[in-house]
This record gives structure tokens, sequence and C-alpha cells, in this order.
């Protein structure tokens, strides 16, 4: 007996999974059905999804149809038009079993390389394979790293500022947005200013800075007093470790990092 | 232990066909989750992803270089086109999130959150990193098979009975393994460092002005608590990072974590980032409980109006159990 990939029926036993055919009534189903389908030698098999009698095809997916309609197929991994004179078993089976070693072969490939990449641990084995893999890793999106709060949490509160010197000498005390100083709902939306100061303060992203005083210059920007100068300030305090009794707040560090002199072409 | 053995549960694990209502549940989840994360940004779109932006995309690309999935790079660079892509993505989100043309548009959600990722990698936080990661997988999920219009459409159609058909959860059991992943690292970086080994993590969290959210009890700041908090982070992580493969121990270690995902997201202002992670424990809810969960429900009498398929048990349409009766 075929299925209607055209595969004999008998191998559906070795398709791992729970269910098991159920003879008897595909047999008078196979009979019904070569009577009235069985256009050119063609065999049709339509099975029903049943309490009694289940097969699966290679995919691991049911046939869905019922009754002889022609049935669409809803998985990207079974075939299309089921009524189309199928394929020699042995091809079929092929296919089946490259698409499954495909599979296999992502799954493997995925498994290994997040597990070397997110894990924190330092060999030159892992660091081989992260540098083969990276290429991959940037290009898809798949790159990640697991570590707030860890190693350990910041130990101090910070905020960066901006001071804006224009032409006519004016000084101009801008603020990033402070989370701490905002509402609930505010907060919840401006987030990712936070994250962007937590980033920017740090002399490893020095390449973010220009592009940081020049969006602050057209913030700030009058046409007839453009600024000429911006300065970026960090403030920090340490938070005060524990059971040390003390409860007053430490002292604030202040420290401009980047001093950037405006052209006029950053302000268009 | 043999080759076999292990190749057998390899395909058990991988390949046995399950009712894919858990991937279908997530897609709904998941897609709420892009959605919320787009409107949190909607404010603020240009300021971040716009031609004159914080930072530029020639600044990006300079800092990170190499070929990457990035739209921005291909579409002109002006405002009408990134603010297109918006909503491009936006529209993508919400029919992912109802299961219309579900591959198509699973496609290219992820296409446009890696997109402003990448664009700018200076904003991003963990919630992010694994809505793009599970958004790969997803692709490859039969994420469309349950609770869609794509259902619908096919059941209208006649392409597909009233029984959601079961289907090989490779793509699910990658997101599950990412998520169990996240916890496992989580642990294992958080056991680098001496705060947390010491239990004084937590203290310098809740420390930290910028992150608060809302106010924390005076009793929870005393010493003991905040070590038996640092304590428990570091046994929860690794719980839900391994213990969670187990069966008996899944759905205490999921409500666990959900009430500690919870607090967070009462404590600390990371938005999102606690509902992406909870979005994934539906897929470690076994299909059958779902459906014995729905039972449940609907004799409340609140879900009546949707009966049972006599065999599966799956909730079917009202017009279609009408039809048959």
């Amino acid at each position: 007996m075929l299925d209607y990939e055209g595969a004999e029926i008998g191998r559906a036993a070795r398709v791992p999974g729970r269910a098991q055919p159920c003879w008897h009534t595909l047999a008078t189903f196979l009979t019904e059905a070569a009577k009235k389908h069985c256009p050119n030698g063609t065999i049709f098999l339509s099975l029903s999804n049943g309490r009694r009698c289940e097969q699966r095809d290679r995919a691991g997916g049911y046939a869905t149809s019922t009754d002889f309609a022609p049935a669409q197929s809803n998985s990207w991994m079974e075939p299309q038009n089921r009524l189309i004179q199928a394929p020699p078993p042995a091809k079929r089976a092929a296919i089946y079993r490259a698409k499954r070693f495909a599979i296999n072969a992502f799954l493997l490939f995925h498994l290994l390389a997040i597990t070397c990449w997110a894990i924190p641990l330092d060999s030159p084995l892992l660091a081989a394979f992260r540098r083969t893999i990276r290429p991959y890793f940037l290009w898809s999106g798949l790159f990640q790293s697991w570590n707030a709060f860890a190693p350990a949490p910041k130990a101090l509160n910070s905020y960066v500022e901006a001071v804006v010197i224009y032409k006519d000498g004016r000084i101009l005390n801008w603020k990033f947005p402070r989370m701490e100083h905002m509402s609930s709902g505010e907060r919840y939306f401006k987030e990712r200013y936070r994250k962007f100061v937590e980033n920017l303060k740090e002399d490893s992203n020095v390449a973010l800075w220009p592009d940081a005083a020049r969006y602050v210059a057209r913030l700030n920007n009058d046409p007839s007093n453009p600024p000429e100068i911006i300065m970026l300030i960090r403030h920090w305090s340490d938070i005060v470790p524990p059971g040390n009794g003390s409860s007053a707040p430490q002292p604030q560090h202040v420290q401009i990092f980047y001093e950037y002199k405006v052209k006029p072409k950053d302000l268009n | 232990m043999t080759l076999r053995r292990v190749a057998d549960a390899w395909n058990e694990f991988f390949f046995a066909p399950q009712v894919p209502t858990p991937i279908s549940l997530f897609r709904i989840l998941y897609g709420c989750c892009v959605i919320a994360t787009l409107i949190l940004l909607r404010p603020d779109w240009l300021t971040w992803f716009g031609v004159h932006s914080w930072e530029t995309l020639s600044t990006i690309r300079t800092i990170e270089p190499g070929t990457r999935l990035n739209l921005f790079t291909v579409i002109p660079q002006s405002d009408p086109w990134i603010n297109a892509l918006f909503w491009v993505f936006l529209v993508s989100s919400i029919s992912l999130t109802i299961g219309f043309l579900t591959r198509l548009n699973t496609a290219i959600v992820y296409l446009c959150l890696t997109s402003i990722h990448q664009r700018n990698l200076y904003i991003n936080h963990g919630g992010d990193t694994f809505l793009r990661v599970a958004g790969f997988f997803l692709i490859f999920a039969p994420a469309g098979a349950a609770f869609s219009v794509d259902r619908l459409i096919r059941i209208r159609r006649g392409k597909e009975g009233a029984e959601i058909q079961p289907r090989s959860p490779w793509a699910q059991r990658m997101i599950q393994f990412e998520l169990s992943l996240i916890y496992l690292t989580s642990f294992w970086w958080k056991s680098m460092g001496d705060p947390w080994v010491n239990g004084t993590a937590l203290y310098y969290v809740t420390h930290l002005e910028e992150i608060r959210r809302f106010p924390i009890p005076g009793w929870i700041q005393q010493p003991v608590i905040l070590k038996l908090g640092s304590w428990f982070a570091l046994a929860l992580e690794f719980s839900l990072g391994v213990l969670i493969w187990f069966k008996e121990l899944r759905y205490p270690l999921l409500l666990a974590g959900l009430l500690f995902h919870l607090t967070l997201e009462y404590a600390l202002n990371i938005p999102m980032f606690q509902w992406d992670i909870i979005s994934a424990y539906i897929l470690f809810v076994d299909p059958a409980d779902l459906t014995r969960a729905w039972n449940r429900l609907r004799g409340l009498r609140l879900f009546a109006k949707f009966p049972l398929d006599k065999e599966s048990g799956v909730p079917e349409w009202p017009s279609k159990a009408k039809s048959r009766s």
C-alpha cells in the first residue's frame, strides 16, 4: 500500500512517533480509494486525523484532508499538492532524509554556536570558535551577552550633562533626560536615554562622542547665535557600601570628558 | 548509553509531533511585546534611528563594521523612509500577532527588529536581544498553525479540519533552549562576582537611582532580606536554566520565575524586559495542560460559547460546531 507521498505504508511504522498505523481501517480506506480515485494507477490517499487511526508523514505532520478534497499543505515541510503523481518512493525518502539532515545540522550548529558565544568562559579553543562564527552571528543578529548586573552591579550613580557655549559667550547647561527626575510613565518611555548615557560616558565608547555633541548642538541651536563649543560632563558618586554605618550621600565627582568645536555644517 | 539511544532521545525531543498551541500562543505574546516596544519607541523613533539621530548610521557602521542584516543600510537615508519603515514594522507585528501570513510576517518582524538593533546598538537591553533571537527561530516554527487568521482561512477554504494538527516542535525547542541558556549564563556571570556570592548585590541594585521604578518597602531593604534575595536570584536562575527541563519541577519553577520577573517589573525601570522573557514561559507548558486549563475555564461558563471538539478537546469555532449539529 502506498501513502499519498507514494511511499510504502510499511515504512511509516519506522517513523519515530507514538502512534501506529491502524491497518484494518487503512486497508478498508485504501480499497475504497482505489475504486473511486485511481486514475492512471496513481493512488491518492487522504487520511483522517482520527482517533483510532493515525498516520504520520515523514515531516512529522499529519495528512489533513477529509474525503478526497484536494488539500493544501499547511506546513512548509509538507508537499503542496497531494493530487500530483508522487515521485518514486526512493526519491521521496531521499528528500525526507535530506530535509531531516539539514534540520539536524541547523539545530546542532546553532545549539553549539549560541552556547559557545554566550557562556562566560575563556579558552583558546572557544576564542577560535567565536572568531569563526562571529561574522555569521553579527550578520544575523544572534550575538548576545547576558551579564546584566554581573559579575557585579554598578556601585555608583552617574549622569551626563552638556555645556553649550554660544558664539556670544552665553553658556547653557543642558541635561540629558534623567529617569530619577521623571514620572513613572515618562521614564517608561524614555528609558532608552538611560541606556544610551550609560554607554556614552564610558571611555571605551569615545567614537560616540562627536555625534552626541553635534546632536546637542543642533538641539540647542539659535540661528542668530549658534553654539560654538559643546562639552560633555559626567557626574558620579559612589554608592555607600552596605554595613559601614553611613547613610550620608557620597561626594559627587565631576569630569569634562569631551570638548567639541561645532562647525557650521553640524547645525544643518 | 548508546548512540542509538541518544539519537532516539534527540528525535523525540526535537521531532516528536505535538499540538502547536504553545508556539501559537507564544506568537501572540511575542507579537504583543514587539508592538509594545514599538509604541514605546515611537516618540523618539527619529531621535534614535533618523538621519540626524544621536548616532548616525555612518558612525555606527564605523564602530561596528561588517556586513549585517540592516534595512537602514538599504533604504534611502531620509526621515520619511525611516518613518515608513516604522509603519511597515508595526503593521507586520500586528499581522504576526493575529496570525495573518504568519511566516512572511515573522520574517519581516525579525528583519525589522534586527535592523533597529543593528542601527543603534547602544540603546538595547536584554529583552530586545531575546526578542531578536527568538524571532529568528520563530520564522521556522508552525506559529500560525493555531489561533490565527491563517488557520481560519484554511478552515474556511476546506484545506484544514477543525482539529489542530500536531507538528514537529524543533523551532520551539530552540526558543526554549535560548531561554534556559539566558538563565544559566546569567547565573554563571553572577557567580563570578563577589557581591552575588556574599549577598550584597541586591543592595547595590536597589541603590541605583536611575533604574528605580516604584518604591520598595523598607523591610525589604534590610541587609538580611537583601542577602536572601541575592542568593534566591542565583538559585532561581540556575533552576530555570537547568531544572526546568524536569517535568516535575517545571510548573513550580515557572511560577517562581513569573513572580520573580513581576517583582523586577515593579522595582526596576527596564521597560518590556520582564514581559519579553515571561512571554516565552508558555512554551514550557504541555499542550495537554493548556487544553485542561481551557476546559476548566469553560467550566466557569465564561467561555461556554466555544465548544470543544469531542475527539481532540480543542476549542472550535461555534459555527463549525453548529453546522455539525
